[in-house]
């Protein structure tokens, strides 16, 4: 577009100037017509208008350039010297195609050929290069210009730098890469971590079946052998020979006793117990049937208040109660008759049982080692006989079923234990 | 009256020896045969060999069968009655150390009429074999489920 027709193109310049047209001398004053008043008021307050365009052009931190359809640069704003590098002086006058790199040429003519269709293009992410030769990431808003005849002449670009923001983007889009990137590699982790897990519960299972099976048979051996001796062989015994014989059966018992108690508490490890609501009250029945010769045999009396329902698996709430009654009848002072009491307390989430016995009790120090496996606290094995698994049965067992164990404090005559029971479905 | 015949299957020697000595002791009215695995068992139950004389031995009325044993084992022997079943079927008791759920229930599930675990007290291995002695002159009230030993299946 030449100088004038880009004239042309402002409707203001074009306008024909009254002001210069006086006629006649003094006699009258002139006065203008209320035409010419209006148009000189239209034409100043145009050309506020058009210093106001022009400088909120200039202080656009986006670049403004017009160029014409031949991709020559007309004009070119203080942003666009910012972005560019150049100043309009340098440019205007020159092809675009100096703010274009080698690979992205094709570009133009497609952008020119969708403005002479009069399309916009908005928004349209590309490279363009600055004088000093550094490709930037912009973002281009192109629209056409059009003279007063609806022509199209030219077009008026906006680039907007977006290096920053594309380099931001890239920054996220790389830690979002590298963040699901380490999620795989966690999921991975996780995966062969279970795996391995699998493999041990599977090797702690084959353990088990090889302790049941195969140390239990010399076990055996040992006791059927000495049993033998001592009916079949007594008259070569003296008597200190039969004792002897006698404690080789009592330990190759006793071992097995620690065999089973170690085989029920790896069971409470690995074993699927599956959850439902149950009646404690016929659980206590049920293990103090079982009970009954012991409980028989040291007149023991137990009583037992108002048990609720709670949440668990039947096989390890008899376990835990076989147990605990069990110590609550063996561990009593010898003149002692076992006194049990069994009740229940309602807390703020579940239920509390108590069973409390008369027995000799545990010494507050021992608290806190009497779950864990193999103490045992008292050191005459003949008087109190036990494998020291029992209570970190009680414990697992209740564990398994979302509980906890442990001992009253408060108790100091007996022992008095407590555990804390779901009375509906865990979430 | 031809005496009945228990058979013990078991490759452990000492059990072996212990169930010899405790079946003389207990001394009940049936004979007690052995076989060294699940192999040599299937042999006996098929007249095999020397075993085609049913003379000597004769087809068992119950088999007190070991689980884990060499060439073939408890359960490759429950299997095989149970694709084989003779004029007369032997009544099966697993007798084994192994009280793993897992294997009560297959033992079960092939037919295994008692799981029993093999006493540790020779003692309570007299007793048990006086209840065996008991159960095959008279089934009905000495079912070898009243042994302590016993264990039943455990799905419902």
């Amino acid at each position: 577009m030449s100088g004038s027709n880009g004239m042309a193109a402002n409707p203001i310049a074009v306008e024909q100037n009254p002001m210069l047209d006086f006629q006649g001398e003094s006699e009258q004053k002139p006065q203008p017509s209320p035409e010419v008043v209006e148009d000189i008021a239209e034409r100043k307050k145009a050309e506020e208008i058009s210093l106001h365009l022009r400088a909120v052009v200039e202080s656009s931190d986006d670049a403004i350039i017009s160029k014409t359809l031949d991709g020559i640069i007309t004009s070119w704003n203080k942003g666009a010297e910012r972005i560019f590098g150049y100043t309009a002086s340098e440019v205007i006058g020159q092809p675009i195609y100096i703010l274009f790199p080698p690979d992205r040429m094709e570009e133009e003519a497609h952008i020119l050929s969708r403005i002479r269709r009069g399309e916009r293009i908005e928004h349209y992410e590309t490279e363009r290069v600055r004088k000093d030769g550094a490709r930037l990431d912009i973002s281009l808003t192109i629209s056409a210009i059009r003279d007063n005849k609806g022509q199209i002449i030219g077009a008026s670009k906006i680039a907007r730098n977006i290096t920053e923001r594309k380099k931001a983007e890239k920054a996220l889009q790389e830690a979002q890469l590298q963040l699901g990137r380490h999620a795989d590699e966690l999921e991975k982790q996780v995966a062969q971590r279970t795996a391995h897990l699998h493999e041990s519960i599977q090797s702690l299972e084959s353990v088990c079946y090889t302790i049941a099976h195969d140390l239990r048979a010399p076990l055996r051996a040992i006791q059927g052998f000495t049993q033998i001796l001592l009916e079949d062989y007594s008259q070569a015994f003296d008597d200190e020979g039969k004792r002897l014989a006698h404690r080789i059966t009592a330990a190759a018992t006793r071992m097995d006793a620690l065999i089973r108690d170690l085989l029920e508490y790896a069971k409470l490890s690995h074993v699927d117990l599956p959850c439902r609501l149950l009646d404690l009250s016929s659980i206590v029945q049920k293990v103090m049937e079982n009970l009954m010769p012991e409980i028989a045999a040291k007149k023991a009396r137990i009583e037992i208040k108002d048990l609720p329902s709670v949440w668990g698996n039947e096989t390890i709430l008899e376990q835990v109660f076989t147990n605990l009654l069990s110590n609550a009848l063996k561990f009593v002072a010898p003149e002692t008759v076992p006194d049990i009491h069994i009740w229940s307390e309602k807390r703020e989430t579940g239920v509390r049982v108590y069973i409390q016995d008369n027995g000799i009790g545990v010494v507050a120090e021992h608290h806190a080692r009497i779950f864990e496996i193999f103490q045992r606290l008292h050191e005459s094995e003949k008087q109190y006989a036990g494998t020291g698994v029992g209570l970190a049965i009680v414990k697992k067992g209740v564990e398994r079923i979302g509980g906890k164990v442990g001992l009253d404090p408060r108790v100091v005559n007996g022992a008095c234990f407590y555990l804390d029971l779901h009375q509906e479905k865990i979430p | 009256m031809k005496t009945a015949i228990a058979l013990g299957i078991d490759d452990n020697e000492d059990d072996q020896f212990l169930l010899q000595r405790a079946w003389k002791k207990a001394a009940p009215p049936l004979s007690l045969q052995l076989a060294g695995d699940g192999e040599k068992a299937i042999e006996y139950l098929a007249g095999e060999g020397k075993f085609s004389d049913r003379a000597a031995y004769p087809i068992p009325e119950i088999l007190l069968l070991d689980l884990k044993m060499p060439r073939k084992n408890g359960f490759e022997v429950l299997e095989w009655i149970k694709k084989n079943p003779g004029p007369s079927v032997p009544a099966v008791a697993v007798f084994t150390s192994s009280q793993n759920t897992a294997d009560i229930e297959r033992s079960y599930e092939l037919g295994a009429k008692w799981f029993l675990i093999k006493p540790v007290e020779y003692t309570e291995l007299v007793e048990f074999i006086r209840l065996l002695g008991r159960w095959v002159e008279n089934p009905e009230g000495n079912d070898l489920s009243l042994s302590p030993h016993h264990r039943e299946a455990m799905s419902n």
